[in-house]
This record gives structure tokens, C-alpha cells and sequence, in this order.
């Protein structure tokens, strides 16, 4: 139930937004009180730079040109490939992103399973056991969820399975083991957001006609839950799953640091730190496109789950 | 159904009553707690550090021995304060630009909505992570970045609101009655909108309590030595091993907070906005 | 009808409540029935009165409620009492089911023909695997899907689904109401089951399409010896399709028995009184006879569920339950009092197909169920010609992409919702629009108040051009009231009632001392109690809600009042009362009335004069006498013939075909595509409006149809004439041949 030319009209829409991204990705430099120029290099050196030496530095990056001009070369850099260089490893950014990228969407990507593995089956039985105590146990799990920070999850889970029970590294990164302990940290807050909406939606689902209709076929009630209640309820799901993933990209920041994980997120982190100006554009940049992307897909898919979907553009 | 729906609401009424009080516990502790607590939450005393719990410190001392519970206390102005500064800014700002954009349509419509789309397009606390860093660590910083991710949800819940009431036929027999277009909108629409935005932004100051934890946490917003959960948290990470509660303490309180409020914008949302589908904030 | 020994199903003392704070709603207490094999049976009541409930548990779908009592023997299996597994084994095998709303009722995520093929699955495939059952292509046995697929598409052709084998991989939205009903039809014969439940198989579908539903239902159960239990709130198709039948009131059993002697002769107040409310062939703009009060909430642990309206009621009634009383042959009446009911008056309730007199809703009684007719108002000419609100060549043309990008690309659709209508409505008269769903009634009545603006055409309110609501004088908006077709959305949910009806005052800078003394004479007038005034609209029922829609519009004493379907969420007793307090309104007041409807009983009961839409475009208008008598657009004929009625012969005559899509309609005629008498030039050339007689018919036969009608309305008119005789001739009470024994 998808043209080609939806697709061709969503890759343009996001293009668009994408140029926006990029000039406020790149404009954010000029957010720093002062001049950057002197801050970056007051960062670089621990003392106020000479005057001299902060017009060399504009000089040697462009920073006298307008602003147009500056984003112009930024852009077209980037199309070919180069972020620039960072001001701080003087290492190529591009290549800086590269090494870092893996970790972070291993990262996010095994969250975003174990989010939805615990979720969905926690939100169904939720649903369709409403009131009993399975409903209760979910929701409470899906309450506490919520409302623990990620990080000190982080902590707790380091505490009981690394330093106590010794199952799995405290830190770092490798093989499956290691990712283990921050995927559930990072996963927990997006599974008890998941599983109320599930449970929500479910709700709604099970009341629906074409249920009955379904149990007048004389269909078991597994089928009825999982394939005409579950397909349905999981619509709404999908656009907020796109979403979520956005969460599991901030998320992603403060768990590396939690676990020492080398990826974009320590990344960015430091790059602020250090005034490092291209990484952050970089990383920002690349974390908005893969964001932008992922939505872009989640969209497209939820035009094929859903064939009551119009295909005719934006739906208000 | 009619059963189910009665217990319900009665258990969802009694979670509620829950989070209220924890709400309000909270609010007496930020508001009367600092002149109770007998130490200093800054003052160190190095000879005393990382103490167990004890009747001294009911929470022990941190890495620079001080006590934890003071700082606990501390703490809970400080994020409390905060979340309601952020969560007042966005209020105002979503729903100035949601009203805007549902009642005028049009271009101003258009253009006030493509404007979230390009801030939906980053994801929230990156983009704050960004700014705040940028504008340098402070716990000033953190609030209005805090403040400029988030007041899109309110701005697409009141623009959608104000739409849906517009096509009310309540709305339309109003016009018909002559109703002038300020009255039309302080009576119908307006209404409509409030009830919304309490909810969530109810759930919202437990989001704000978290992402600013999460972001003195890495280290942008609040500095040492102010006592901030998330600041405290990252100044025992050091220690998980040794001295447990350091780290634990201002989770369980992060937690609690964050609880409170959710569990009170739950029982909100179920007295004044029943229709209202579990939304998902994201910062 | 022969009896076999034991019936096909035998619901006994079934009794299904519901928990409710209050303790639990016992929706159906105690009810008893039959059907035997190839029979049909109705199952009638009003709404609260039990029946879709009654069916739910017959097919085990009565949850959230939960059978407390009785039992429900299919086929000598007890179904209350066996477990879930074999209970399920019955459903879709041996019990089929269709629901009232085709497009709730069929999964929006599976193509058509998977919804089907699943019912065959479900019963053929012993253990069918996990692929199959979820719908995963990978995992599926091909050629099972295959043969599944195709007896799909044979069962869509039985079901008359025009290009079945190209229609089999739509999606339930690509469906009209009608097709999508006609598919839940196939489901629920997919495995040829011995019992079909119908439950308000076609409530949800326009006049035109119920009675095609209702054919091809009688068509595919004649013939398998399939029963049917018939759901339904009409007593038009109980008349017309059911044998036997079962009135429901309060989750009991009235009355039941075969069709003809329970409508013929009614002997239950109830029974009585629901048959007299009908507007079939009542007097035009006669009062109708209704029922007092309104279905209570809940029902009383004793007694009479009926007790509390009934105005034979004794102390009896209320305090032991009523006994049952056996009328001869499977005729039961459930009530005590039946030697204190006064004998109907014998000829008005003989059914036509015995006599041959046309049978009129009136009987002589004098108290609050009886009729008794108004003097008839003067007519339209004899009050002045001056039109109170007129206009001239209405159109709208809405765009229906909104998407900046497709306008970019000049792919904009248009639909004319409206098109070149022009009306004169004169002070004093009631002007009836009749239309189906997407007849364009809604935005014409959109278009008249102001709500939306023209694409061309002009609007006169009392000689002077007016445009849409904002550019309306206070005076000009005055004039006119409305009544909007839901009430319950068009009542802000959070104004008490007197807020409600207030709201024009305040508006016109009334102060309070006024506007309380005016919404008391307010509620005064369409008969609320002064305590309603503090109500919500959530503590109100539909036809207190309706009482307060109407205070409303007329608060500002206007001089027309528009109003969009009245009737139409309403039960038939409550419907009597709001047409009754409508007539006495304007017969009071003076008012001006445009009223529609999809109900053409409704239009022909209260309107002078009537325009009949079809896909944006008026097909005929004329007064209301000529149009329903001699209708002279074929498309006027066919709605006429599509009623169910108690009395008319024979059952309603289908119109094949929907309402066509109007962002793409037919060439020539916009009804040629479903006309039985189109010929080719209908196709080619828009026929122009033609004036017979007194009507205006846009046909390019208007004379030939409108002499053809005259001819078949003939005895029609001659019923009339037998019916008016009845109408003059003095009531009496109890008269002639009793049958009482």
C-alpha cells in the first residue's frame, strides 16, 4: 500500500527538514557567550589567548567569512565526506564518528529489543488480564520504569550483577556480555512507556466490534488476542516506537558514560567540554539523521500495517 | 466492564492520593526542610567521610563527608525549583503558540507547526545537552534548554484541542447564537485546552526532575559543590563499591519525585481528560 | 409451520446481568423463547430492552456481562453449560452472527477475503498451524490459501458482490456500508450454520440499501433450512420478514407469538402501544399516540418491568411478577391485567394482507396513549407568500486534498457536495429534505445557517441577502433556530442545562433575572420539569436531551428553525413525543420549519412540501401529498418502496447500488447508475428539471414515471379513502368482535 512516490515525497520532507537541522547544528557555535573562537582556544590552552593568536585561529577556520558562506563550506565538506577536524585530537571527525558509531547504535539497537520483547507481551497480558494481579504487577513495573532515572539504574544493575554477582563486566565494551547491563538499563524506561501504551491501545482494541466478530467465527481466544486485537492495537505503538528512539539516543549519552562505553555519546560529551566545535556539530548532526531517518522508516512502515492510511501527503 | 471500570477507578484514585502525598511531602521539604537540617550541606569534613547510615547521618556522609540527607534536602528545592521554572516556561510558550496556530490556521498555522517539526527532528535531550553545554555548565543553562525542547508537546496537544473544538457543533450553535469571537473562545475553547495541559504538564515536572538530574549528572548542569541529585550521584560513582548510598540515595529520591508526579498526572488525566491517551514525553 | 418435536434453539428463563456500582443491571431476567429450524424469528424492543444482549449470550458473547440463569439449548446441547471449548465449536459452525455497524464490524487490517477464508479455515483445517492462523505469508500452506481464497470469492459472488474475484484483496474501508454487511453476511454463512443471528443487521445502512440486505438474507437462508433470529427495533421488517416474534421490554419477555397475530392483535400494553406509535400511516401532521415516561435505568426487582408506564397498571403489577398467558398456538402474553384492557378498536389494526383496508395508528381512547387529531393547519397559500428564507442557486465545492504538495502538483479533487439548489421556504410551512448518507442534506442545512460559505449562490432571510454566520446581524441570527442533528455534541458537556438554553440570551445581553424566567417558561414548553435546569447533559436521556435542543433553538423566539434529524437516534415511543411536541410548537408559536431526514415516514408525517436529494443534486420536490403519492422521479419511487412497514404489502422493494462517490460522479444523470428505468440518454445528457403538476422532477421521464406511479397508487389512494372513512367515523371503545374468549 505504498508508492513510490509517497516515498519520494517523505525522503523530500525529511530532506528539508534535514537542511534546517544542519544550519541550527551549525549555527549552535554562535550560542557560546562571546566569541568562539576565543573560547575554543582558552579551552585548547587553559589561558586567555593573545589577540594575534585568536585572529590566526579565525583566519585559519574561516570565521571571518559570513555566516552563509561559513555553512556553505561546512555542508559541502560534508557531502564529500569531511566533518573537519577536531580542534582538540586534531584527528579528522569523520573518522572519529566512524569509530564511534558501532557502539552507540549497538547500543540503542539492543535497548530497543529488549524495550520491545519485555513491552508488548507485558502489555497484551496487562490488557486482556485487566484488574488481576498480572495487570497490577505490569503496571507497576511499567510506573517504576518511568520514573527511575536511567543512570542510577545503570548503577544498581552494575552493583547487583557485576561487583556482587559477578555475571557480567562493570564497563566497557566487547563482546555480547558487555552490552547486556546497559541495554536493559537504557531499554527499561522506553519497555514502561511501551507497555502502557500497549496496554492503552489494547484496551481500546478489545472493545472494538471486529473482535466479537472474530470470536463469532468461533476463533480461539490466542487468535483473536494476537492476531485481530494485537495487529490493530499495535498501530498507535509503532509511530511512538519511532519516537522512542530519539529517547534511546539521549539515553545512549548518559548510559556510555555510566559504563565506559566508548561511543558517540562520551563523544559529544567531551567534544562540549573541550569547546570542540566540529565533533559536536558531527555528532549532532549524525544523531539527528539517524533519528530523521528511523522516523522516516517507522512512518513507512505504519502505512503498510495500516492500510486505511491515505497516501496523499501529510495527515494533520 | 462496569465492574472493572469502578475498581478502577477507585485503585487509580487511591494511586493517586499516593502521588499527592508524595507530592506534597516533597513540597514541605523543599520549602521547610533547609531550616531544619542541622548541618551545612556544603561544609566538608573529610575525617568523616563516606560514613555508613547512622543516627548521625541517617544516610552517611559522601566522598567529602557530608552529610547525605542534608544534601538530600537541599537537593529537592533545587530540583523542584527547577522543574517548575521549565515546566511554567513551557506551558506558557506551547500554548501561546498552540492557540495561535489552531484558532488562526492558515499560513501562521503552517508555519508554526513546521517550526516543531524541525525541533521534533532533533532528539530532546541532545538537543539540550548541546545547548546547555554550549552556554556553559550552570544550572541557568540547564533550565532554558531545558525550557526550548520541551514546550512543543504542549503547543501540538493545544493546537490539536483547539481544532477538535472548533468543529464542535456545541461551537457552531454558539456562532449561531452570535457569540462574538473572544467569548466563543474564552467559553469553548479554552476550556477545553486547560484540562490537558494540567495533566501534563503534572507529568511533565517528573520528566524535567529527570532529565535535569541526568544532565548535572554528565556534568552541565548543576556544579559542585551544590547539592543537586544528579550531581550527587555522579560524585559517588566512585565509590558504588564502597559506600552504596551515596549513589543510592539521591536515586531512590530521583525515583520518588519523578513517581509522585506520575502518578498524581495519571489520576489527573483520569478525572479531567478521560479521553486522553497515554502520551509519552520524551524529555 | 411444522413443528418438529424439539426446536433448533431453546433459550430458557435466561437471565444476564451486568455489575454496575450500584449492584449488578440484570439486562436480561428471565427470557424464554424458540426457533425451530427455517424459521425466522424477531426479536424486538426498544433500546435497554434486552435483545442485542439476549442475543450476544446465545452465541457466548455476552461478556463483559455473565449469565446468571436459565439455559440455552442448541440442538439438545445446554450451551450455559458446557465449557468454553465446546461453546466456541458452535460459534461460526453451527451459529452464525452479523452485527448491526458493517464498518466496525470487519478488521480494518485484513483484506476482505482473509476475513473470510478465515471463517472457512476455522472449521475445515483440524489443527491449522500457527502461520495460517496469524496471517504470515511466509509461514502459510499455499495451496490451503489458495482454495480458502477461492471459496472466498464464491461465497462474495452468493453474497451479490459485484467483481468478487478483483474485490477479494480489498480492505474493509474500500467497501460501502452495504457491500461491507453483504461480506459479514458471507462470514457468517461461510460454514452454512443451522442458526444465523442478525443483530440490527441494517440500522446502520440507508433506506435504499436495508432492504437489499434483508432480500439476500431471505435468499441465501431459504433454501439451507438456515433459522434466523431477527434483532431489531423495526417493526416494519418484523412485519414484513420474521414468523414468529418476541417483544423484549426491560430484559423480558411482553409478548410473543406468530408475527401476524402479534401485530394484528396486539394484546400487551406494551405491544399495544409501540404499534401505535409508528407513523406509517397515521394521519399526515396528526398527533401521534405515545407511551408515558421513558425507559427507566434500571428496572424494579419485581413486578412488571413495563408496570411504571403502563396505564393499567395495578399495585399487583409492581409487587408479584405477571403470569403468562397463552393466547392459543404459541401466542404468549406476559401480564396480569389483560381482563382490564379495553378491546382494540377491531378495524384499525387489521393487517392489510387479510383485509383489504389499510390500516390507520388511531383508536378513540382519549387519555395520554391515544391519538387524537389536530385541526389541520392552514396551508402554506392561505398564510401570506412572502418566504422567510429563499435561496438561489446553492453550491459548495469542497477541496479534498489538503496536501500543499498535491495542490503543488495541480492534482486538487473537488467534491460537490452541493450543487444548484435553490428553495423558498414560506412563513407557517414545514419544508421536508429527504436524502441518503452523502446526499449533500447535511451541508445544505450547513450552507442555510451560515456555518459555511457558499461557492455560489445567494441566501435571503426575510427579503434580505445574508451571508455566512459572522456577517449576521444579531437580529438576522435571531430569526433563525436550530436543532442539530446530535444533540448531544452540539450541548457544550460542561453547561447545565439552563447554561445550555441561556446561551442565546446571554448573548443578546439579557440579564439574569430574565433569562431565568424566560428558560423556565422555556422548559415550561417542550415539557421538562423545572429541576431539570441543573442537569448536565450526561444526566440526560436522548429525548430529554432533544426537549432541551429544541428550548434552545427557540429561545430567541425565532420565526424558522432548522432541523437536522430530528428524530433519528430516538426510540420509536420517544420519537412520537418529540414529532407530537414539534407539531404542537409550531401550531403555537407560528414556526417556520425545514426539517431533515433520511427518514422518508418522518418527512412525510410533519412536512407541506419536500425536496428529495441525491448526490448533491435536488431529483424531486413538490408538496409532500403528491411527492409520497405520485412520485414522479424514479429515485423518489425506489426510497418509497424501500420502507418497512407494518402495514404495506409485501416487503420492501431493493435499490441495488449506493450513493455514488460525488468527487467523481456519473455522467448524464446522477442516478442513472442505479435507476431501473434509465435508458441510454440518461447516461449522456443531464436530464433538465421538469414541472408535473405540482412537483418539479429532474428526469427526463418525470411525465411517464409520474403517470406510471398514478396508476400503482391507485389502490393506495383508495386504502386512504377507507383509511380516512375510519379516521371520521366516531371512535368507539371495545366495539364489535371480541377475542377475548
Amino acid at each position: 500500500m505504498i508508492s513510490a512516490e509517497y516515498i519520494a515525497y517523505r525522503i523530500g520532507t525529511s530532506s528539508l527538514v534535514l537542511v534546517c537541522v544542519s544550519v541550527l547544528t551549525f549555527g549552535m557555535m554562535y550560542l557560546t557567550p562571546g566569541d568562539p573562537a576565543r573560547a575554543i582556544l582558552y579551552h585548547q590552552t587553559g589561558q586567555q589567548p593573545s589577540a594575534e593568536a585568536v585572529t590566526a585561529f579565525r583566519e585559519e577556520h574561516g570565521f571571518n567569512e559570513p555566516f552563509p558562506v561559513q555553512y556553505w563550506n561546512w555542508i559541502t565538506d560534508i557531502f564529500r565526506g569531511d566533518f573537519g577536524t577536531s580542534f582538540r585530537t586534531n584527528r579528522p571527525v569523520a573518522t572519529m564518528i566512524v569509530d564511534a558509531i558501532p557502539a552507540t547504535l549497538e547500543l540503542a539497537i539492543a535497548a530497543m529489543v529488549v524495550a520491545l520483547v519485555v513491552a508488548i507481551p507485558t502489555g497484551v497480558a496487562s490488557a486482556v488480564y485487566r484488574g488481576t494481579w498480572i495487570d497490577q504487577a505490569s503496571q507497576l513495573f511499567a510506573l517504576a520504569g518511568v520514573s527511575m532515572p536511567n543512570f542510577w539504574l545503570g548503577y544498581l544493575l552494575i552493583i547487583v550483577f557485576a561487583l556482587h554477582l559477578g555475571l557480567f563486566p562493570v564497563s566497557g565494551t566487547g563482546g555480547l556480555s558487555y552490552l547486556v547491563l546497559p541495554a536493559i538499563a537504557l531499554g527499561t524506561g522506553m519497555a514502561a512507556i511501551v507497555t502502557r501504551l500497549v496496554r492503552t491501545s489494547m484496551l481500546d482494541v478489545l472493545d472494538a466490534e471486529y473482535v466479537d466478530t472474530a470470536r463469532s467465527k468461533g476463533l480461539t481466544e490466542r487468535i483473536v488476542i494476537y492476531k485481530h486485537a494485537l495487529r490493530n492495537a499495535l498501530i498507535p505503538v509503532i509511530t511512538v516506537v519511532g519516537l522512542q528512539f530519539g529517547f534511546v539516543l539521549s539515553g545512549a549519552v548518559v548510559i556510555e558514560i555510566v559504563f565506559q562505553r566508548p561511543g558517540l555519546g562520551m563523544m559529544l560529551v567531551d567534544a562540549i567540554f573541550a569547546r570542540d566545535f566540529p565533533v559536536v556539530q558531527g555528532v549532532v548532526l549524525v544523531i539527528s539523521v539517524l533519528f530523521i531517518v528511523t522516523n522516516l522508516l517507522v512512518d513507512l512502515s505504519y502505512r503498510v500495517l495500516d492500510p486505511r492510511v491515505e497516501l496523499g501527503g501529510e495527515n494533520a | 466492564m462496569v465492574g472493572n471500570s469502578a475498581v478502577a477507578e477507585l485503585r487509580s484514585n487511591r494511586l493517586t492520593l499516593v502521588g499527592a502525598i508524595i507530592v506534597g511531602i516533597l513540597g514541605f521539604v523543599a520549602i521547610v526542610g533547609p531550616t531544619v537540617v542541622p548541618y551545612d550541606p556544603t561544609a566538608q569534613d573529610l575525617s568523616n567521610r563516606l560514613q555508613p547510615p547512622s543516627l548521625a547521618h541517617p544516610l552517611g556522609t559522601d566522598q567529602l563527608g557530608r552529610d547525605v540527607t542534608t544534601r538530600l534536602v537541599y537537593g529537592t528545592r533545587v530540583s523542584l525549583g527547577i522543574a517548575i521554572a521549565v515546566t511554567t516556561i513551557r506551558v506558557v510558550i506551547g500554548t501561546i503558540v498552540g492557540l495561535v496556530a489552531g484558532y488562526a490556521g492558515g499560513w501562521v498555522d503552517e508555519l508554526f507547526m513546521r517550526l516543531v517539526d524541525i525541533q521534533l527532528a532533533f532528539p530532546g535531550l541532545v538537543l539540550a545537552l548541546v545547548v546547555a553545554g554550549i552556554l556553559g555548565p550552570s544550572l541557568r543553562n540547564v533550565m532554558i534548554a531545558l525550557a526550548i525542547v520541551g514546550w512543543t508537546t504542549y503547543a501540538r496537544v493545544v493546537r490539536g484541542s483547539v481544532l477538535s473544538r472548533k468543529k464542535r457543533r456545541y461551537v457552531d450553535a454558539a456562532r449561531l447564537f452570535g457569540t462574538p469571537r473572544r467569548r466563543l473562545f474564552k467559553r469553548h475553547l479554552l476550556p477545553g485546552v486547560i484540562n490537558p495541559v494540567i495533566v501534563i504538564a503534572t507529568l511533565n515536572l517528573g520528566t524535567v526532575v529527570l532529565a535535569t538530574a541526568g544532565l548535572s549528572f554528565i556534568g552541565l548542569g548543576a556544579q559542585p559543590p551544590t547539592p543537586e541529585w544528579g550531581t550527587m550521584l555522579a560524585g559517588g560513582r566512585e565509590y558504588v563499591r564502597s559506600a552504596w548510598w551515596i549513589v543510592n540515595a539521591p536515586g531512590v529520591a530521583i525515583m520518588l519525585t519523578v513517581l509522585g508526579f506520575n502518578l498524581l498526572g495519571d489520576g489527573l488525566r483520569d478525572i479531567l481528560d478521560p479521553k486522553q491517551q497515554a502520551r509519552v514525553e520524551e524529555v | 409451520m411444522a413443528r418438529s418435536s424439539a426446536p433448533l434453539l431453546s433459550v430458557e428463563n435466561l437471565e444476564t446481568q451486568f455489575a454496575d456500582s450500584g449492584g449488578s443491571v440484570r439486562a436480561v431476567d428471565g427470557v424464554t423463547f424458540t426457533v425451530d429450524s427455517g424459521e425466522v424469528v424477531g426479536l424486538v424492543g426498544e433500546s435497554g430492552s434486552g435483545k442485542s444482549v439476549t442475543a450476544r449470550s446465545i452465541i457466548g458473547l455476552e461478556d463483559p456481562g455473565e449469565i446468571v440463569g436459565g439455559s440455552i439449548r442448541f440442538d439438545g446441547t445446554d450451551l450455559t453449560g458446557v465449557e468454553d471449548r465446546i461453546r466456541r465449536q458452535y460459534r461460526g459452525d453451527r451459529i452464525g452472527m452479523v452485527f448491526q455497524d458493517p464498518t466496525a464490524t470487519l478488521n480494518p487490517v485484513f483484506d476482505v477475503g482473509e476475513q473470510i477464508a478465515e471463517a472457512l479455515r476455522t472449521h475445515d483445517v483440524d489443527k491449522p498451524r500457527l502461520g495460517d492462523y496469524m496471517h504470515l505469508p511466509f509461514a502459510t500452506d499455499r495451496s490451503a490459501w489458495a482454495d480458502h481464497r477461492k471459496r472466498a470469492i464464491e461465497l462474495m459472488e452468493q453474497v451479490d458482490i459485484a467483481d468478487a474475484s478483483d474485490r477479494v484483496g480489498d480492505y474493509p474501508h474500500e467497501f460501502s456500508g452495504g457491500m461491507a454487511q453483504r461480506a459479514m453476511l458471507a462470514i457468517a454463512l461461510a460454514s452454512d450454520p443451522d442458526l444465523l443471528i442478525a443483530d440490527e443487521p441494517t440500522t446502520a445502512l440507508d433506506t435504499t440499501t436495508q432492504a437489499t440486505i434483508l432480500d439476500q438474507l431471505d435468499t441465501l437462508v431459504t433454501g439451507h433450512d438456515t433459522a434466523v433470529l431477527l434483532v431489531t427495533h423495526n417493526l416494519g421488517i418484523v412485519a414484513e420478514r420474521c414468523d414468529r416474534v418476541v417483544v423484549l421490554y426491560g430484559g423480558q419477555v411482553m409478548e410473543r407469538g406468530p408475527t401476524e397475530q402479534v401485530l394484528t392483535d396486539p394484546e400487551h400494553p406494551y405491544t399495544r402501544g409501540l404499534l401505535e406509535c409508528l407513523i406509517d400511516d397515521s394521519e399526515r401532521q396528526s398527533k401521534l399516540a405515545t407511551i408515558d415516561g421513558t425507559v427507566p435505568e434500571r428496572f424494579a426487582e419485581t413486578g412488571c418491568p413495563f408496570a411504571s408506564r403502563c396505564e393499567y397498571a395495578t399495585d399487583d403489577c409492581h409487587d408479584t411478577d405477571p403470569p403468562v398467558v397463552d393466547r392459543g398456538p404459541d401466542h404468549e402474553i406476559v401480564c396480569g391485567e389483560l381482563e382490564a384492557i379495553p378491546e382494540r378498536d377491531d378495524g384499525s389494526m387489521e393487517r392489510h394482507g387479510e383485509t383489504n383496508d389499510q390500516t390507520v395508528m388511531a383508536d378513540g381512547r382519549s387519555d395520554s396513549t391515544t391519538a387524537d387529531t389536530t385541526a389541520p393547519r392552514a396551508s402554506p397559500d392561505e398564510q401570506g407568500t412572502e418566504p422567510i428564507i429563499a435561496a438561489t442557486n446553492l453550491s459548495k465545492r469542497f477541496e479534498t486534498t489538503d496536501s500543499w504538495y498535491e495542490r503543488l502538483r495541480g492534482n486538487q479533487q473537488y467534491l460537490d457536495a452541493v450543487e444548484d439548489v435553490s428553495l423558498a421556504v414560506n412563513r407557517g410551512e414545514t419544508l421536508g429534505i429527504v436524502g441518503e448518507s452523502a446526499s449533500g442534506k447535511s451541508t445544505l442545512v450547513d450552507l442555510l445557517l451560515g456555518l459555511e460559505t457558499p461557492t455560489t449562490g445567494q441566501i435571503e432571510l426575510a427579503g434580505e441577502p445574508v451571508g455566512v454566520v459572522d456577517d449576521r446581524s444579531t437580529d438576522q441570527l435571531a430569526q433563525v433556530g436550530v436543532v442539530f442533528q446530535h444533540t448531544r455534541g452540539s450541548i457544550n458537556p460542561r453547561a447545565t442545562v439552563e447554561d445550555a438554553i441561556a446561551e442565546p440570551l446571554r448573548e443578546q445581553g439579557w440579564d439574569a433575572d430574565r433569562r431565568t424566567e424566560r428558560v423556565e417558561k422555556l422548559l415550561e414548553l417542550v415539557n421538562l420539569a423545572p429541576h431539570h435546569a441543573d442537569r448536565r447533559r450526561h444526566e440526560l436521556s436522548g429525548g430529554q436531551l432533544q426537549r432541551v435542543a429544541i428550548a434552545r433553538a427557540l429561545a430567541l423566539e425565532p420565526q424558522l428553525v432548522v432541523l437536522d434529524e430530528p428524530v433519528s437516534a430516538l426510540d420509536v415511543s420517544i420519537r412520537a413525543k418529540i414529532l407530537n411536541l414539534l407539531q404542537e410548537l409550531q401550531d403555537r408559536l407560528g414556526l417556520t420549519y425545514i426539517v431533515v431526514s433520511h427518514n422518508l415516514s418522518v418527512i412525510g408525517h410533519i412536512a407541506d412540501r419536500a425536496l428529495v436529494m441525491y448526490a448533491g443534486q435536488i431529483m424531486e420536490r413538490g408538496p409532500t401529498e403528491t411527492l409520497f403519492e405520485r412520485p414522479s422521479h424514479p429515485y423518489t419511487a425506489s426510497l418509497l418502496e424501500a420502507i418497512s412497514s407494518v402495514t404495506s404489502d409485501g416487503p420492501a422493494e431493493p435499490l441495488p447500488g449506493s450513493v455514488p462517490s460525488a468527487v467523481d460522479p456519473p455522467s448524464g444523470c446522477r442516478f442513472h447508475t442505479r435507476c431501473p428505468a434509465a435508458e441510454p440518454k440518461c447516461e449522456r445528457e443531464e436530464p433538465p428539471i421538469e414541472q408535473v403538476d405540482e412537483t418539479q422532477s429532474r428526469c427526463h421521464f418525470a411525465c411517464e414515471i409520474a403517470a406510471d406511479s398514478v396508476q400503482s397508487a391507485e389502490s393506495v389512494t383508495d386504502a386512504d379513502r377507507h383509511a380516512d372513512e375510519h379516521q371520521s367515523a366516531p371512535p368507539t371503545i371495545g366495539s364489535n368482535h371480541s377475542k377475548n374468549p
